[in-house]
């Protein structure tokens, strides 16, 4: 019987010095440094191709799967340093990510819920009864998934899936969740409703959301980073950077000379 | 989390290990050939051995002493040779057509039942082809034949048939996956629905209808059973239609029993030059298919054309616009689509007519316990036998299967020389002939094991033949996971084992267990493998796994061949048929029923 | 047009060759044991064209050759043999004595129908012994020990003899032993209190021998009064086969039948009874009742081809 293991000490602010990343000979993150605050949400926005969610799973060590990938640099998570000898799995309990594309697993709503706190060792079916209502809530989905919770989660629509992998990202009570560009495949509707939801989540976790959407960040990012080339050109408060960027390319990508 | 981290140990090194003992099998298979044959090659000679056209051995032949027998299978290999080009030409040609036929001039109705109808051609054990082929096709071409009908052109009809729903399946997949636009140019420049079938579409498909040529060949070369029943077996030329011939398995299965030391060598070295053959003729065609895409990918500047070809082509173009080609074509494939189905209606049709009268009412056939020395014939032993076969066989291979798969899908680097080197030892055990592996088993497990057969003996060695499919199977379905359902998990802090077990396998769960019927399916129509591993005599009902005993095929065999008992052999045909037929439709329905689990809106 | 005169041409054609082949007079099915078959051992050790060939026999080099024709139709058992012969009118083939029934009728060989006097006398050429083998040189557990003595008894001459098994009992100590050996007496046998320890016996060789050690079997069983499946194992793949599992006997359970001698040293043996092996046609057969072994030599060997060849 797995025991319930004790918070560790993963803060909510992400702190990075010196981070270089390699694709095999492929240079594609250079010399990023940067300071993620707590309880805020962050965007990444730049163009295609410029590093923004490579950055993003280094966060919570996707690119651990990626062959042939290098990293160097330091990663601070809290007090942690999440490239020392942390757990992995831990990492990612505390540091949840929301796909681009919506990824439910084959199986019934409640169980794409239940699948995390499982993993972390809670069976009883009254804990997991709660922590299923709590996260759907969260996602602002209780009143109109407690009916289907044990239907699949393939019959829903793209929307709902979407906002179902994150109740199934706040299960773990993540004190961070990263969301890759999680808007882009849907509808204006269902884009609204994640929009408010980050909104809400901001008061309790650390959201940094990569996203190709300007105006999306301004309406819902307090600090924005612009990345380009695998660089991170400018970093800074939301009002500031759209208003008043302080580097010439970044003046030139907001108001649309390239993208 | 240690314990996740020990779990992880424990998980990675047990698929390691499965997957090394895939090796380890292939290895085996292949030291023991080379051991075993090596040896007589030597002290035949190799071309005596293959070039020599007579096959006169002595069992007392030992490698100490002059040779007083002679190996020569030249005569062996010419009806090898012989008996597969037959069988191209009948199953090759009509399978062909059938699959033009089935996607292009077949109503939808009679689609669904032909294509049903095929896929049920293709579980009918050998032997029962083989009993067909005694009871039904050699008095028929005894009517016309100088002999009483046994010979080349039996067997290429008996083999033609075999092959046809291989040749059928994968031309059909072919045909399908020739994008429409190709058609719908063709049609919308005025060409007729026949003109762009057979001038657009059908010369598109052509490497996928080469390789299942290609895989009619490797199925053809392989077959023993059924050959073995029509072919008369005498070691000569097959210099007309209708004389006594042996192929290349046939040498093998007759002699195995009793081969002497050198014997048993040649015997090996005969399976030897099988695999070869084989080997052969999946190289050719790796080149044939490499030459055509290049030179199809090459720009048209550099591809050379001589004058005289473009004149040849164009002369033999005319004729066939002449004759209407397209349309002798459409002819061609009504009349073939119709001969398939016709086919097996007929092989199942006959053997059920002749054969379900003997079993309702005879209900000791069935169920009846085995009297020792009495002269009733009942199966009941030959079932008990089949379902402990299947259900040790399974055991063996589908734990080992899937976790060779989860190592090569889930664990290995892509390109890694380990990796490549188990993907190639899975596709060379999956062309070694049914009769190698019963060779095999002979001289390893049976003598392993106190050398008397056993189904024991008789379950290991068909459990390495099912290695391959598993392994493949599982693999495509593991493939079709989406790579965005293991990282959705891993995300949430979720070791690789619990991805595997809870997400991945799960979904790919139907591909399995579809993989695992038909491994089913396969078990219960083999008999090479357990002729000499497991034994022949139907006897008591065996009570534990070093007893000997048969299958229903072997017992189908042998009811077959001592003709005192005609009327209890199709009795146990029928019960083979609907066995094997129930697996795979069982097979068909698992398959769709969690496809639609996964992605409907059912609980 | 042109459709219609190829298919005209196509309809000729095989209207021809199918009324050619119809007519003729079809050619001798030779049937015959595959190679390791005791029977077919005893047949072609016998059958001679008077030249000193034989059908299978050693050439001027010491090297083996079979002279049966290359038409020749391997069959693996006697009743397949029979089955055969039964359904073709153009069959001949060989059985034991005593597989005979009335799905085939006999040849007599020489003038000399095969019964007992004329195998006992030796007049009927085409006969053999029923060999009982053991391995030479491990010891029998004690249940393979007490069936082998079963088999040296007199129980056996009832089996042998009785109209189902067909063949002819041997008594003389001589005659039982193979050419060289010491003479064989015939045991006495008395079923123990119980039936001996050991593992299931098996027995394993002949199918022209099938029969008789089915009658054995049954016997033995019968007066320990216990289920005969319990006590053997048994395989019939033919002489070569048994002679083989009783080289290669490391564990004394094996009881190897041999439907011709054997003159191997790995094994013990002796001659529990005679058997003949006969000449079969169709029972349609009208053109043949009688064959000399010289003709039996050309068929076999394929220098005959038809029955009316037969001046």
């Amino acid at each position: 019987m797995k025991k319930v293991k004790e918070e560790l000490p993963f803060g909510q602010t992400i702190s990075v010095k010196g981070a270089n990343l390699w694709y095999g000979d492929f240079h594609a993150l250079k010399n990023i440094d940067i300071e993620i605050p707590e309880r805020a949400v962050t965007a990444f926005i730049g163009p295609s191709g410029c590093g923004k969610s490579t950055f993003l799973k280094c966060f919570n060590r996707m690119n651990d799967l990626v062959a042939g990938c290098k990293i160097t640099g330091k990663f601070m998570i809290g007090d942690v340093d999440i490239y020392g000898k942390t757990d992995v799995n831990e990492l990612r309990k505390n540091v949840g990510m929301v796909f681009q594309k919506p990824n439910p697993f084959p199986m019934s709503v409640y169980e794409n819920i239940a699948y995390g706190p499982r993993t972390f060792g809670i069976r009883k079916r009254e804990q997991l009864d709660r922590i299923v209502e709590e996260s759907l809530r969260g996602a602002a989905m209780w009143d109109e998934l407690k009916d289907r919770l044990g239907k699949s989660a393939l019959g829903l629509s793209g929307g709902q899936q979407q906002r179902l992998c994150i109740a199934r990202a706040l299960a773990v009570k993540p004190k961070i969740i990263l969301m890759d560009e999680p808007t882009s495949a849907l509808d204006p509707i269902s884009t609204g409703k994640i929009e408010e939801l980050c909104d809400e989540l901001k008061t309790s976790t650390t959201i940094v959301i990569v996203t190709h959407n300007m105006q999306q960040a301004t309406r819902i990012s307090d600090k924005t980073g612009f990345f380009l080339l695998g660089e991170l050109v400018e970093y800074g408060d939301t009002e500031d950077i759209f208003s008043d960027p302080k580097d010439e390319r970044t003046e030139r990508y907001i108001t649309g000379r390239f993208g | 989390m240690t314990n996740t981290k020990v779990k992880e140990k424990i998980g990675r090194s047990a698929f390691t290990a499965a997957a090394i003992l895939c090796i380890i099998a292939v290895v085996a298979i292949f030291a023991f050939l080379i051991v075993k044959s090596v040896p007589a090659f030597g002290k035949i000679g190799i071309l005596q051995f293959m070039f020599g056209d007579n096959w006169s051995p002595d069992r007392l032949d030992s490698y100490e002493s002059p040779l007083s027998g002679y190996y020569g299978i030249f005569t062996m290999i010419v009806g090898t040779v012989a008996a597969t080009v037959g069988a191209l030409l009948i199953g090759g040609v009509i399978g062909y057509f059938t699959a033009v036929f089935l996607v292009f001039f077949c109503p939808e109705k009679l689609k669904r039942v032909l294509a049903s109808v095929i896929n049920l051609l293709a579980g009918i054990p050998s032997v029962v082809y083989g009993f067909f082929g005694v009871v039904f096709l050699l008095p028929l071409l005894a009517l016309f034949a100088p002999n009483n009908g046994t010979g080349l052109l039996a067997t290429s009809i008996i083999l033609g048939v075999m092959i046809l729903p291989t040749v059928v399946s994968l031309s059909r997949t072919s045909l399908e996956a020739v994008p429409r636009a190709y058609y719908e140019g063709a049609v919308a420049l005025g060409a007729t629905h026949t003109q762009a079938v057979f001038k657009t579409v059908v010369p598109a498909a052509r490497s996928g209808i080469t390789a299942s040529l290609v895989l009619g060949i490797g199925r053809a070369l392989g077959e023993t059973m059924a050959v073995v029943m029509v072919a008369g077996n005498s070691p000569a030329y097959p210099h007309s239609l209708f004389n006594s011939f042996r192929v290349l398995t046939a040498n093998i299965v007759m002699e195995m029993g009793y081969a002497g030391e050198v014997q048993e060598g040649a015997l090996v070295a005969t399976g030897v030059v099988l695999l070869f053959f084989i080997f052969l003729v999946n190289v050719v065609f790796g080149a044939v298919s490499n030459r055509a895409v290049k030179t199809s990918a090459k720009p048209k500047k550099e591809r050379k054309t001589s004058l005289a070809g473009v004149r040849i082509r164009e002369f033999f173009g005319n004729i066939a616009y002449k004759l209407k080609a397209p349309y002798i074509g459409r002819a061609a494939a009504i009349v073939a689509g119709c001969f398939t189905g016709l086919a097996l209606l007929f092989v199942v049709g006959f053997i059920f007519v002749k054969g379900v009268p003997h079993l309702i009412g005879n209900g000791y056939l069935v169920f009846g316990k085995f009297e020792f020395g009495g002269s009733r014939i009942t199966i009941f032993p030959a079932i008990v036998t089949t379902l402990m076969t299947v259900a040790l066989s399974l055991l063996i291979a589908v734990p080992i299967g899937v976790m060779t798969a989860i190592f090569l899908n889930e664990y290995a680097r892509k390109g890694n020389v380990f990796v490549r080197i188990v993907r190639g030892a899975i596709d060379v055990l999956s062309g070694v002939p049914s009769i190698v592996y019963g060779l095999f088993g002979m001289i390893t497990f049976v003598k392993l094991f106190g050398g008397s057969s056993s189904i024991l003996s008789g379950s290991l060695t068909v459990s390495i033949m099912l290695l391959p499919t598993i392994v493949r199977s599982t693999e495509e379905s593991l493939k079709s996971v989406a790579d965005s359902l293991r990282e959705g998990s891993l995300a949430l802090g979720a070791g690789k084992m619990r991805t595997i077990f809870k997400v991945v396998l799960p979904s790919a769960l139907s591909g399995i267990l579809s993989a695992i019927l038909l491994s089913m399916g396969r078990v219960v129509s083999e008999s090479a493998p357990f002729l000499y591993t497991m034994g022949s005599v139907i006897s008591a009902t065996p009570h534990s796994y070093t007893d000997s005993g048969a299958t229903l095929a072997v017992a189908l065999y042998r009811l077959a061949g001592e003709g005192w008992h005609i009327n209890e052999a199709y009795a146990t045909a029928v019960v083979l048929i609907v066995l094997v037929l129930a697996l795979n439709l069982l097979a068909e329905w698992v398959a769709a029923r969690l496809n639609k689990k996964l992605t409907g809106d059912k609980k | 047009m042109k459709k219609v005169f190829l298919r005209g041409v196509l309809a000729l054609t095989l209207t021809f060759g199918f009324s050619a082949c119809m007519g003729r007079e079809k050619n001798i099915s030779v049937i015959a044991r595959e190679k390791g078959s005791g029977t077919r051992e005893a047949f072609d050790k016998v059958i001679t064209d008077g030249n000193g060939n034989f059908l299978e026999m050693k050439d001027e080099n010491g090297k083996k050759a079979y002279k049966t024709t290359l038409e020749a139709i391997e069959k693996y058992t006697t009743g397949d043999v029979k089955t055969s012969v039964g359904n073709d009118k153009n069959a001949i083939g060989y059985v034991s004595l005593g597989a005979l029934d009335d799905t085939v009728k006999v040849v007599t060989v020489n003038g000399v129908a095969p019964n007992k006097e004329r195998v006992l006398d030796g007049s009927y050429a085409i006969q053999r012994p029923f060999v009982i083998m053991t391995n030479a040189t491990v010891t029998l557990t004690p249940r393979a020990a007490d069936f082998l003595n079963y088999l040296q008894s007199a129980e056996m001459q009832s089996h042998a003899e009785s109209a189902e098994v067909g063949c002819i009992y041997l008594s003389d100590p001589e005659k039982r032993a193979r050419e060289g050996d010491a003479p064989v007496e015939v045991a006495q046998w008395a079923n123990l209190d119980s039936l001996p320890d050991g593992e299931k016996i098996k027995i394993s060789g002949s199918s022209s021998m099938e029969k008789l050690a089915k009658a054995a079997m049954k016997g033995y069983a019968a007066a320990y009064g216990v289920d005969g499946s319990k006590i053997f194992s048994e395989d019939y793949q033919g002489s070569s086969v048994g002679l083989k599992d009783a080289e290669n006997d490391t564990s004394g359970n094996v009881i190897a039948l041999s439907s011709t001698a054997q003159t191997s040293t790995k094994i013990k043996c002796f001659n529990v009874c005679l058997d003949a092996v006969a000449v079969v046609v169709n029972q349609a057969n009208t053109l043949v009742s009688d064959l000399t072994i010289g003709q039996l030599y050309d068929i076999y060997s394929g220098k005959i081809k038809k029955f009316s060849e037969l001046a």
